[in-house]
């Protein structure tokens, strides 16, 4: 569009992006750069800020021998590699059964999307209780069947996996709707062709619509990678991190450290760690998406 | 085997099998139903009851007449929070988008690309400076403090930009042979033909922050400010092993949002079609 | 403001009507909403009106956790009490769970916002001295006369700090052996008695472990509390005697942590976590599965409450070496920022001493009350169940209190970890307590 380089585009150019670039400043540039120095710095929130004592690269070195790091990555990747494969296939089934036309899908997509309107605090909360190792109604179920279940959240090795429930449930509506909008966008006539060929429902599936889709499920690969490093709701209510250090994560920690330990310089460090990690999984989808998914659509 | 009955039982089973999965998802919210009605003696009996033997709305009460923790309260927080973070988020994303996908200025592209970079910092790496900020701003424990960092929304602005760019010149040009300035334009042109995308947006940001906890969590100290998730986390703490209380207090805390999608829902559908999805 | 906005969102939400149904459907649904958030504006109006304070009234804020759900009842009725006796005086009561009340606690003090009034465990009350964040209340005991002496020596010193009073003893409490007498009956041992040791308490919950498969000898845990008493039974400690230091993994700490691990792994007269199935040592005894377990005074009112026909009573903790029992006191503390101390001075004696409000918290069995006088402890020992109620009292002879280090949660995060990777059998005694002791010293400073 054409406008004229005048004193009232400028100013409309000028106050149209001042809120936007106040903030951007304000509270997107200046705190991550203010979270590197103040991860040189030993502060306590109760105390007066001149009581901040500069202690270099202390925090860091802390940080990678106490092996608590190492802990939180670990549980941090036991998250995703069973959730990020669950969830893509779960909300991919659904958003298939989703794309056909029949009577009452508005019924079934609000249904499957009432978890995700549900807040993390209120699904924790009905989790926690469906997880309960004797009154649980998950454990009564499998009872049914003869199976004693474990008591979900108190264990360490099943405490994950009873996050990784809750959050497949949560989740599963809202990338099922985002895979919706994509099956839709697939030109039909490609399935008309192979129906011609003979090609069964599976066939179909596997040849044209997986394919044709490949961008969106890296990217939704991508968006769960970086959510990952970043859960805490869930784990906050459900675990608060336990059992032992089973189900500490990088966000957790950020926030036990700054308020239950007074330590604000240890909290930006994780900020920081934090940070960096998801700058290098943004870095590597930049760099090779375009070697791995098919973008011919 | 006729092809027309074997279409019917494909049919059938389909149904079949979709609605047990609408079962599946929907089976802890009947739970949570089923918990609220209980009285804290029959919480922990087995065999499990699906309905329960004195069905009562004690739970209900006590939630809602707990000393010092008003649900009503809450709830007008949470709306007033939710509605005026979405009006002040999409308002400046789509002023910001305006200008990006229509005025060309020095510099517009540098500009442009910063947002898209700071859409991969996440607030919970900012968390701890903002929070600093904003004590030092005094504005901890204020509605103001909760609300003003998302001024700058970087996925607003970019969705919204995406759809701007592809409204024709010719709208504009109309206007502007009219004599409308850029601010008219905006508000008459721009905006009305921007409804589906700022409606998706509006949607997202008010589930958004309808359901957040950790920033309120730290930002508002006052019992009288707490939004409906920190009434419902601070529950959780005190009421730990009475579950009606707890389920009650999230049926009630759900019910809002989900009234909200139901009004909403057919739009955002369209809205999400209309290409709000790019990779 | 909020007008506009509806508009513009009512706006938004009629855009491309299609289905006419639908259309009703959603108007209704809009208008609901609208009559829902005007009937919302209209209460917290009314909220708001009721709240503006008379002239000459004083409202402070007691922000506190011990009240929890079991008791919030008895503390408003001792708010209400006090507010009838000083009219002057209003008291807005914001109780929070244990769980998250020290991080609100930080986030109000740090927000400037913090509350008038509030409750410190010991354990957590020289991080806050500490930090300056308490008045002293020395000045306000001459001040207004009260004397100090009240208060018994011991719990007063749970809020003393550099020798000066910084808090009011509020209540305090013990941890005793609970025990099922039905079981020991079946069982065929007799009850437990003062002297009992160790060895007296595996024999019997071996015996009662023998009852049944969902039937329990005894329930302690494996965690910090437990760790840092039950050392102390066989001659060790978390600190060395000067306090300068850490003696995690001493010789004594590791023995007893071994058996404390193979009561659970070795004789499993003790449920395993699995085994134990999310279930608490109270649903255990009063499902009557449970021969014996370690509890504190403040378990008794949900026993009561739960237990009819559980037949339970309560004795002095076995010891090994040496015998060592609980002793916990929570304070409650003025803010220094607040310039209506001298009426928070007055509440928290009132909550804590007054004869009233000293009844109220023994008739409900909330912990124990902080005061010295005899006749009104009297009428403690007489509410029964438990029958023996001596036990209570008896327990303080041999008290051993938490350590007091500014950095006491960081400690308890740091230790408490290892030990239940002990409790799982997943780590020896000596390697947990080992790293233990590493991460301390490396975390925790003593000066």
């Amino acid at each position: 569009m054409y406008i004229k380089n005048n004193a009232q585009k400028k100013i409309t150019v000028f106050l149209f992006l001042l809120p936007s670039v106040a903030g951007l400043i304000v509270f997107n540039v200046v705190p991550i750069i203010s979270a590197l120095g103040l991860s040189f710095f030993r502060y306590d929130i109760l105390k007066p800020i001149e009581d901040m004592t500069y202690i270099g690269l202390s925090h860091y070195r802390t940080l990678l021998s106490s092996g608590e790091l190492r802990a939180v990555l670990t549980n941090t990747l036991y998250y995703m590699v069973m959730y990020i494969p669950i969830i893509i296939v779960v909300s991919l089934l659904l958003a298939s059964m989703l794309s056909r036309k029949f009577k009452g899908v508005t019924v079934y997509k609000v249904l499957f999307y009432l978890p995700v309107l549900t807040s993390w605090v209120a699904g924790a909360l009905i989790w926690k209780w469906i997880l309960n190792g004797e009154y649980g109604l998950l454990n009564q179920f499998l009872a049914f069947f003869g199976i004693q279940g474990p008591s979900w959240l108190t264990n360490r090795v099943w405490a994950m996996p009873g996050i990784v429930l809750a959050s497949i449930w949560k989740d599963s509506g809202h990338f099922a709707l985002i895979f919706l909008a994509a099956l839709i966008g697939v030109n039909k006539s490609y399935y008309e062709a192979a129906e011609i060929d003979g090609a069964g429902t599976w066939k179909k599936f596997s040849r044209i619509t997986l394919p044709l889709i490949s961008p969106i499920i890296f990217l939704v690969i991508i968006i769960n990678i970086i959510a990952g490093f970043q859960i805490f709701e869930s784990i906050f209510i459900m675990t608060g991190g336990g059992p032992g250090n089973a189900t500490i994560v990088i966000v957790e920690r950020i926030y036990k450290n700054a308020f239950k330990f007074y330590r604000m310089g240890y909290a930006a460090a994780y900020s920081w760690v934090l940070f960096i990690i998801i700058f290098v999984v943004t870095y590597i989808q930049f760099k090779f998406k375009k070697r791995w998914v098919n973008y011919d659509s | 085997m006729t092809l027309d009955k074997k279409k019917k039982i494909k049919k059938i089973l389909f149904y079949v099998i979709i609605s047990i999965i609408a079962l599946l998802v929907i089976v802890p919210f009947l739970w949570m139903i089923s918990t609220s009605l209980k009285g804290r003696e029959a919480l922990r009996t087995l065999p499990i009851r699906w309905i329960p033997k004195d069905i009562t709305l004690d739970a209900y009460k006590e939630v809602i007449n707990i000393p010092n923790f008003s649900f009503t309260r809450a709830v007008f927080n949470s709306f007033y929070l939710s509605i005026v973070t979405t009006f002040v988020s999409v308002m400046s994303s789509a002023m910001a988008a305006f200008i990006f996908a229509k005025i060309p200025f020095k510099g517009r592209n540098v500009l442009f690309s910063i947002f898209l970079a700071t859409m991969m910092i996440p607030g919970s790496v900012t968390m701890i400076p903002n929070y600093i900020i904003l004590k030092h701003l005094h504005l901890l424990n204020t509605f103001t403090g909760l609300i003003i960092p998302f001024i700058f929304n970087a996925f607003g602005v970019f969705l919204l930009r995406q759809h701007m760019a592809s409204i024709d010149d010719a709208y504009f040009e109309a206007a502007a042979i009219d004599g409308a300035s850029l601010v008219q334009i905006f508000f008459k042109v721009m905006l009305p033909l921007s409804k589906p995308a700022l409606a998706v947006l509006a949607f997202f940001v008010f589930a958004g922050t309808w359901n957040s906890y950790l920033w309120p969590l730290i930002v508002l100290t006052d019992r009288a400010k707490y939004t409906l998730q920190l009434v419902l986390g601070t529950m959780s703490t005190r009421f730990g092993n009475y579950e009606h209380l707890l389920m009650a207090g999230s049926i009630i805390s759900i019910i809002p949002i989900i009234l909200a999608y139901i009004i909403i829902q057919h739009f955002l559908e369209e809205g999400l079609n209309l290409g709000g999805i790019e990779g | 403001m909020v007008i506009i906005i509806l508009k513009l969102f009512f706006k938004i939400m009629n855009y491309k009507n299609i289905k006419g149904g639908y259309v009703m459907f959603k108007r209704l649904v809009s208008v609901l909403m609208v009559v829902c958030l005007l009937f919302v504006v209209v209460l917290t109006g009314c909220d708001k009106t009721a709240d503006t304070e008379e002239s000459g009234v004083v409202t402070i804020t007691y922000f506190n956790f011990s009240a929890g759900a079991d008791n919030a009842e008895v503390l408003e009725a001792m708010i209400a009490d006090f507010e009838e006796d000083n009219p002057g005086i209003k008291v807005e009561n914001v109780s929070v769970g244990y769980g998250e009340y020290f991080t609100q606690l930080a986030t109000k003090i740090a927000a400037g916002n913090a509350p008038d009034v509030f409750e410190l465990n010991m354990e957590n009350f020289l991080a806050y001295a500490i930090r300056g964040t308490i008045r002293e209340v020395d000045g306000l005991f001459e001040k207004t006369g009260i004397d100090k002496s009240v208060y018994s020596e011991a719990v007063l010193k749970a809020g003393s700090f550099n020798d000066k009073q910084y808090a009011i003893p509020l209540m305090f409490s013990t941890v005793m052996l609970v025990y099922n007498k039905d079981l020991f009956d079946q069982a065929g041992i007799a009850y437990p008695t003062e002297d009992w040791t160790w060895e007296d308490e595996m024999q019997a919950a071996k015996k009662i472990r023998a009852l049944g498969d969902d039937t329990w000898g005894v329930l302690q845990g494996i965690q910090f509390w437990e760790f840092y008493k039950t050392i102390q039974k066989n001659g060790g400690n978390l600190l060395s005697e000067d306090g300068k230091q850490f003696t995690m993994n001493s010789p004594e700490n590791i023995e007893t942590l071994t058996y404390m691990r193979d009561r659970i792994w070795k004789y499993n007269i003790e449920p395993t976590e699995e085994q134990r199935a999310d279930r608490g040592s109270n649903d255990l005894m009063v499902e009557g599965k449970l021969g014996m377990f370690y509890g504190g005074v403040w378990s008794f009112a949900d026993l009561v409450k739960r237990g009819e026909g559980v037949n339970w009573d309560i004795e002095v903790e076995p010891g090994n070496t040496a015998k060592a029992s609980h002793f916990f006191a929570n304070v409650g503390c003025i803010s220094t920022t607040t310039d209506k101390y001298e009426a928070a001075f007055k509440f928290l004696n009132y909550i804590a001493s007054n004869p009233k409000a000293v009844r109220r918290r023994i008739e409900a069995q909330w912990e124990l009350p902080t005061i010295n006088d005899p006749e009104l402890l009297k009428t403690y020992l007489e509410i029964k169940p438990p029958e023996n109620k001596e036990a209570v009292f008896k327990s303080l002879d041999y008290a051993v209190k938490p350590p007091a280090l500014e950095q006491f949660a960081e400690l308890v995060e740091i230790v408490n970890p290892k030990l239940e990777m002990v409790r799982d059998n997943l780590m020896t005694p000596k390697e947990a307590l080992d790293a233990a002791q590493k991460e301390a010293e490396a975390m925790i400073r003593l000066d």
